[in-house]
């Protein structure tokens, strides 16, 4: 098999950086607010809005939007599918690092 | 931001809510306060009164943090795991700690030197070992270690003093960290 098989396929809605930042916080918890998302992501309200819309587009979240007394709550959580997709991103990503550094290796002078 | 960090924000989040730790020590302090016997604080009712103070002071806390940090909920397996460590931890240090100097009868506090190594261990479990840690809840285990109490039960009841305000401090520096971490609240943030 040659190197350029061995590079795996990374998932291109998940690689973008906000988005992969988003699956990723979301991965360690059951559901999380709007709020918390922009405080811990530092990200402005319209561009967590269309990264949120794009992730519930492809079924790797669920958004809820309800009511805490009279202040309106959007609760976000990852989906079984997207629990797994972030998974395996994240394991191709550290095959690739694995491999980027074995090529590196390689590549030196002996 | 680095993997590590984003899948540890939730209990960031969560663990570095230092304001409700301010009620929690105040809590301390009267309890430490009521078992000397000295003041107002003695009294069943006043001690009674002061919970309930406490505890819907800790209430309107949290309700804060909800409005202006958000609300997150830690997956079921993370949270298991740290009630259990927190469990571990404190039902270690307050039980074995007053036993122990019930036990031994020395004129060191091992309830007060037990609470802050339990601190120091949570601290590294749920949001990271920090140098204000270290300094905070090494202080009070110096302060545990001097040869100044009077042995049991004066141990345990005065112990609840210094732990009193260690809690407080240590809880206004992990808020001064939430905030650092996660930025300053503005009005952007509120109400989504």
């Amino acid at each position: 098999m040659s190197a350029a098989n061995d590079i795996p396929d990374l998932d291109r809605l998940i690689h973008e950086p906000s988005r992969l930042a988003i699956l990723t916080v979301l991965s360690s918890t059951r559901n999380a607010d709007f709020v918390f998302l922009q405080r811990a992501l530092n990200l402005t309200n319209g561009n967590l809005s269309s990264h949120l819309t794009k992730l519930e587009d492809a079924g790797l979240v669920t958004v809820v939007k309800s009511f805490n007394g009279k202040k309106p709550n959007t609760s976000i959580a990852l989906t079984d599918h997207g629990r797994t997709r972030i998974r395996d991103h994240w394991q191709q990503l550290d095959r690739l690092k694995a491999l980027t550094a074995i090529q590196a290796q390689n590549a030196r002078p002996a | 931001m680095e993997r590590r960090e984003l899948e540890t924000a939730a209990a960031r989040a969560t663990y570095l809510r230092g304001l409700t730790a301010v009620p929690l020590g105040l809590l301390f302090l009267l309890t430490g306060v009521g078992n000397l016997g000295w003041g107002p604080a003695t009294r069943p009712v006043v001690y009674l009164a002061g919970i309930a103070l406490l505890a819907a002071a800790w209430l309107a806390i949290t309700r804060h943090y909800n409005d202006r940090y958000g609300r997150v909920q830690l997956a079921n397996s993370q949270e298991v795991r740290f009630t259990l460590a927190c469990f571990a931890c404190f039902g270690a240090a307050l039980i074995g700690g007053s036993v122990l100097d019930f036990r031994l009868d020395l004129a060191v506090s091992v309830f007060v030197v037990s609470f802050g190594l339990a601190m120091l261990v949570w601290a590294t479990i749920s949001v990271g070992l920090r140098v204000d840690h270290l300094v905070v809840w090494g202080a009070l285990i110096v302060i545990g270690l001097l040869p100044i109490w009077g042995g049991p039960p004066d141990n345990t009841s005065a112990g609840w003093i210094p732990i009193g305000v260690a809690t407080i401090v240590a809880g206004l520096l992990d808020h001064h960290t939430l905030s650092r971490t996660f930025g300053p609240v503005t009005d952007a943030h509120v109400g989504s």
